[in-house]
């Protein structure tokens, strides 16, 4: 075997890796847009029929709007409380962050599934009477989001090393609140925008807790597209298109914030 | 005002509060009377469930998927990284592809995957009817352990691919000349060299892939329903299933389960930290 010849193992590891990962994403595309799609390979009938279904469909518009406004408040608690204990984890106390740090592996070994059962026992079947069932569901939401909002911060925390800038000012007399006003909060606040909209994608997207706590109670928008899966696979196609279309652009929306300010690399 | 530690602490207090009313109490709560019992001479759910094969199944299968899609993730985005890191213009398209990926994940997939391979799927009818002029007989199901398999890995890959991309960047390109110039071939260089290298990225990359995937309820649950034999709806159905609920029982799984997952990722970065070191 000639040394010299390219190898082409990771080139076809990669387009593997694409089809695998493309594939599913354009098949359900593909149902959204097609009449029927039960003949050869390919779907017939090119129609918007679903998608106009959608907009006229009660249900459908009531679940979005329960996903949109319950998964942004758990975003927003989990960047308002995450964030500030990140922010002051990196700027005062290693010791605090190491502990954050570790609290943030915690979602990884308490999975949804198990915090969801814990919950459906403790605060609906013991405290249910004096607990607003869509306030559990936003505490503990909150909670499984704080590792994204914490990795978000570190990051931007790492790259703008904040330390110089604390002894400057220090230097020059000013307060630490001036500091983290003036200077560190703006300087950070395309790193916080990026948190939230990480946290408010990834929660609107949440299925296991909403499907086991607010079952019956709240209908959310993933256990909705669940159920219309056996009664209209191709409505459900048209619900799923629309969100991923709008995930996406805020994730693309994301990835430009992170990029922000970072110097390019020569 | 100047930000000391103890305002620090202050100011993570509302965080540390809530992570513990909301992942720990629920948790700790209901495994102490558990174990509690367990200690005492009552019924123990854990001895139930070492006792019944039901679980034990559903335990063993949960480890040996985890286990198996871990290892493809881990092979196939290793290699997807390495293509990425030597074709920069593919690494925009990747990123969107893998924000898609990540949230493409649960009951989207299962869709998708039931439309390209399930029972009346495109790709299993086009494969059946090809079969059929051979006269063979098509042995898919897309919820045996092989398609389960196929959709965990699914959805692992986005996840393998981010996390490898930045420690393959950081392989110094000139190894790899330098061992192409003396001779050495890409797999003697990969195997010397470049994997040693990357050994502790790929433990701590394979530890969070494999509680990614002995956590996910939503692609079993929205492929199977709550006949899913994996451990996550197993616990969901004890008590929230068909016909009644186990309490105990889902206390007992969820135990094993996050017993399994700490063992993982604590192992993981202890090892990986080991291999860093002896680097």
């Amino acid at each position: 075997m000639s040394v010299n010849r390219p190898w082409r193992l990771p080139a076809i590891f990669f387009w593997a890796a694409a089809l695998l990962v493309l594939l599913p994403p354009l098949a359900v595309f593909a149902y959204a847009f097609s009449e029927r799609w039960d003949q050869g390979l390919l779907p017939q009938g090119a129609t918007l029929h679903w998608l106009a279904g959608l907009a006229a469909d009660e249900r459908v518009r009531g679940a979005a709007w329960n996903s949109v406004w319950i998964s942004g408040a758990a975003a927003a608690l989990a960047v308002l409380l995450g964030g500030g204990a990140s922010l002051a984890g990196h700027l005062a106390s290693p010791r605090l962050k190491s502990l954050l740090d570790a609290l943030a592996l915690l979602p990884y070994a308490i999975p949804p599934v198990v915090v969801a059962i814990g919950a459906l026992d403790l605060f609906v079947g013991r405290w249910g009477d004096v607990l607003d069932l869509r306030l559990v569901y936003v505490g503990v939401l909150a909670a499984l989001l704080f590792p994204l909002v914490h990795q978000t911060l570190s990051a931007a925390l790492q790259q703008l090393d904040a330390r110089p800038l604390i002894d400057a000012s220090r230097t020059l007399g000013a307060s630490d609140g001036l500091l983290l006003r003036r200077v560190l909060l703006p300087m950070l606040l395309p790193a916080f925008a990026a948190a939230g909209l990480l946290a408010w994608t990834t929660a609107a997207m949440e299925f296991a807790i909403a499907n086991l706590l607010l079952a019956g109670s709240l209908e959310l928008l993933q256990p909705l597209v669940n159920g219309l899966r056996g009664a209209n696979g191709h409505l459900a196609a048209a619900l799923i298109v629309v969100s991923l279309a709008i995930v996406t652009l805020l994730g693309i929306l994301v990835h430009l914030l992170t990029s922000w300010r970072t110097p390019a690399r020569s | 005002m100047s930000l000391t530690p103890t305002r620090a602490w202050l100011a993570a207090g509302p965080l540390l509060a809530l992570m513990a009313a909301a992942l720990l109490l629920p948790f700790a709560w209901r495994s102490v009377a558990l174990l509690q019992a367990c200690m005492g001479s009552g019924e123990c759910a854990l001895r139930e469930l070492w006792a019944d094969r039901f679980y034990i199944d559903a335990i063993t299968r949960t480890v040996a998927l985890s286990a198996a899609s871990t290892a493809l993730g881990l092979v196939l985005g290793l290699g997807a990284a390495l293509h990425l890191v030597a074709h920069p213009r593919w690494e925009k398209p990747v990123a969107v592809l893998a924000g898609l990926g990540a949230n493409f994940a649960g009951v989207p997939l299962a869709l998708a995957l039931t439309l390209l391979l399930g029972s009346q799927g495109v790709l299993t009818t086009l494969a059946q009817k090809s079969l059929n002029l051979a006269g063979l007989p098509l042995g898919w199901d897309l919820n045996s352990d092989a398609g389960l398999l196929l959709a965990f890995t699914a959805f692992q890959l986005p996840l393998a691919v981010v996390l490898l991309t930045t420690p393959v960047r950081m392989l110094d390109p000139a190894l790899a000349e330098a061992a192409a110039t003396l001779g050495a071939r890409p797999a003697t260089y990969w195997r010397r060299v470049g994997l040693p290298l990357l050994a502790p990225s790929l433990v701590e990359t394979a530890s969070l892939l494999f509680a990614n995937a002995a956590a996910a309820y939503a692609t079993p649950f929205a492929l199977a329903g709550t006949a899913s034999p994996v451990l996550a709806v197993r616990i969901a159905a004890a008590v929230s299933g068909d016909i009644f609920s186990q309490p105990e029982l889902a206390t007992a799984l969820s135990l094993v389960m996050a017993v399994l997952l700490l063992v993982v990722i604590v192992g993981g970065r202890w090892w990986a930290a080991r291999l860093r070191r002896s680097a």
